[in-house]
C-alpha cells in the first residue's frame, strides 16, 4: 500500500486536491494523508477545515503556523514553524511519497522537508510562470520535487530549461479544473439563497490579495478596487484575502467599505466558489483564479496590478493598474455581450479536460520509487 | 426607557471579552463593531459561543469573529424601523447614515430591567 502525504493551507489549495483525494480513495493499492495547516484553522479566515472534514476526509494532523501581525517578518517566521511541525508529521507519518502544489511557502517548507528526509516530493502546477515571491518559491520547490506535474506544455518546457530530467515532467494538466469541467458547483438557485444574490442583477465576484513584495501599499490598492465598486453600485460578493504580509490591513479596508450591494465572506466552500465563477459576469482583483478557472467559465477577469504580471492568460482577461477609473472602465468593457463573445475557452494555456486528476493519480501509483527518482542531477 | 448607545458599541480592535461585557449590560445579546464611526459588524452572544467552540481565547479582538454583513437601517421613521427589527429577526439593528456611519440602534425589545 502505498502511503501520500498532502498538504494543505488554503481554500485554493484543496481545490486542487480534492479531486485527488477522491481518486486515490478508489484505489485500493493507494492511501493518503491530509495534513491542514495556515488559513484553514483560523476563526478569521472562515475555519475552512470544517469543509473539509465535513466531506469526511481523512485528515491526520493539524499544524498550527500562522503569527499574528501579517507582516513581512511574521510571514517568513510563520514558515519556520510549519517546517518544524512538518517534519515531526513526516517523520511520524512515513509516507511513500509527499504532494505540494503551486507557488506558495507552506509548499516548500513541506517540499525542503520531505527532500532532506529522503522521501519523495511530487509537485502540482510545477513551472508555471506567476508573480515575484510566489513565483521564485515555486521553481525553489522544483529544485525540491523529484515529480513535475505541468499543467501545459508551456510549464513543461520550462522545466526542461531549468534543468530537470525528461522522466521526471509530466503533463497533467490542472486538477483544479476537474471539478469545473465536471460541473460540480452550487446551483445558481442555491448560491442566491445562502448568499443573498439577486439573480437578475449583474454580480461581481472580487477577489484581491496582498502583494508581498509591495508591502505596505496593499491598503491603497483595495482602496482603489472598492471606490471602482462603490462607484460602479455593482452587485458584489467579496472574499477575505490569504494571510500573506499586509492582509489585516486589507480586510480593515473591506470591512469598513461595507455597502448594501455588498456582501463579504470570510471564506466560501469550494462548491460554492465554483458555482459563482459559473453565476458571476466579472471577476475583479488579483487572484490566478481569473486566469486559470475563470476562462474555463467563460467568465471575465479584471486583473488589476502586477501580483499575476508573468502568468500565462487567455482573452477572458483585461489588465489594468490600480487606479479606480482604469477599473471602472474595464468591468464596464467586461460587462458588454462583445467582450463575452470573444472569450473563447480553447485558447487557455492550462490543461482543463477533466481529467488532469485521473493522470496525476495513475503517475502517483505506477511511479517506481527507487535511486533513479530519488537522486537528482541538473542535466544542463 | 431610553438606551445609552455606548452600551450597544465596540471597536473593531476590542477583545471578545469586552463585547461581553457590553452585551451583558445592555442586555440585548449583541454589539454593533465599528471602526471610527462607521459599522464594520455584529457580534452576538452566538457568534462568541461559536468561537469558544472553536477554542477561540476571550482576549482575541472581535474583528475575527463578528458577522461581516450585518442588516443595517438608514430608515428614519421609528415605527418603519420596527417592523424592519421584526422582519430581520435580530435583537439590535443599527441606524446608519448613507455612507454607513453609525446614528443609533434600533431594539426588539425594551430591557428586561433598567435598573
Amino acid at each position: 500500500m502505498r502511503h501520500i502525504a498532502i498538504l494543505t493551507e488554503a481554500r485554493s489549495s484543496y481545490s486542487y486536491f480534492r479531486p485527488i483525494v477522491r481518486l486515490i480513495d478508489e484505489e485500493p493499492d493507494l492511501q493518503y494523508s491530509l495534513i491542514v495547516t495556515n488559513q484553514h484553522l483560523l476563526p478569521t479566515f472562515g475555519y475552512s477545515v470544517e469543509e473539509i472534514e465535513r466531506e469526511g476526509l481523512n485528515i491526520t494532523d493539524k499544524i498550527h503556523m500562522t503569527l499574528d501581525g501579517y507582516t513581512p517578518v511574521t510571514q517568513a517566521k510563520s514558515l519556520g514553524v510549519l517546517m518544524l511541525g512538518i517534519t515531526d508529521t513526516l517523520a511520524r507519518l512515513q509516507p511513500d511519497l509527499v504532494l505540494v502544489l503551486g507557488d506558495r511557502g507552506d509548499s516548500l517548507m513541506t517540499a525542503l522537508a520531505a527532500f532532506q528526509m529522503n522521501i519523495p516530493v511530487a509537485h502540482i502546477q510545477a513551472g508555471e510562470r506567476s508573480g515575484n515571491i510566489d513565483g521564485m518559491t515555486r521553481h525553489a520547490i522544483t529544485r525540491f520535487a523529484h515529480i513535475h506535474f505541468a499543467s501545459g506544455p508551456d510549464a513543461a518546457e520550462r522545466l526542461r530549461k531549468m534543468g530537470e530530467e525528461e522522466h521526471r515532467i509530466h503533463v497533467t494538466g490542472a486538477p483544479q479544473l476537474d471539478e469545473l469541467v465536471h460541473g460540480k458547483f452550487a446551483p445558481a438557485d442555491e448560491l442566491a439563497a445562502d448568499l443573498g444574490i439577486d439573480l437578475d442583477k449583474p454580480l461581481a465576484l472580487v477577489l484581491q490579495h496582498p502583494v508581498t513584495e509591495e508591502f505596505g501599499r496593499g491598503e491603497d490598492q483595495m482602496r482603489e478596487t472598492l471606490e471602482a465598486i462603490c462607484e460602479l453600485e455593482l452587485q458584489t460578493i467579496l472574499i477575505f484575502p490569504n494571510t500573506d504580509a499586509g492582509s489585516d490591513a486589507l480586510r480593515l479596508m473591506i470591512e469598513r467599505y461595507h455597502r448594501p450591494f455588498i456582501r463579504v465572506e470570510r471564506t466560501l466552500s469550494h462548491r460554492q466558489f465554483s458555482g459563482l465563477l459559473r453565476i458571476a459576469d466579472v471577476m475583479v482583483g488579483n487572484s490566478s483564479s481569473g486566469l486559470i478557472e475563470a476562462p474555463v467559465m467563460r467568465l471575465p477577469a479584471v486583473n488589476i496590478g502586477g501580483r499575476q504580471r508573468d502568468r500565462a492568460r487567455a482573452t477572458n482577461v483585461i489588465d489594468v493598474p490600480y487606479e479606480r477609473a482604469e477599473i471602472v472602465s474595464a468591468v464596464r468593457r467586461a460587462l458588454t455581450p462583445e467582450f463575452k463573445g470573444q472569450i473563447d475557452q480553447a485558447n487557455s494555456p492550462y490543461i482543463g479536460d477533466g481529467r488532469a486528476s485521473e493522470r496525476v493519480v495513475r503517475i502517483l501509483k505506477d511511479i517506481v520509487i527507487d535511486a533513479n527518482l530519488l537522486t537528482k542531477q541538473l542535466v544542463y | 426607557m431610553a438606551h445609552s448607545l455606548d452600551d450597544f458599541v465596540v471597536d473593531v480592535t476590542d477583545t471578545i471579552r469586552f463585547a461581553m461585557e457590553k452585551i451583558e449590560l445592555n442586555k440585548h445579546r449583541a454589539v454593533v463593531v465599528v471602526d471610527g464611526s462607521t459599522v464594520v459588524g455584529v457580534v452576538s452572544d452566538g457568534d462568541i459561543r461559536r468561537a469558544f467552540l472553536h477554542n477561540v481565547l476571550p482576549i482575541a479582538p472581535v474583528s475575527g469573529i463578528m458577522q461581516l454583513n450585518p442588516r443595517t437601517t438608514t430608515e428614519s421613521d421609528s415605527s418603519k424601523r420596527r417592523q424592519l427589527i421584526q422582519d430581520a429577526r435580530v435583537t439590535v439593528l443599527p441606524v446608519v447614515t448613507d455612507d454607513n456611519s453609525l446614528v443609533d440602534v434600533e431594539l426588539a425589545y425594551e430591557p428586561f430591567d433598567a435598573a
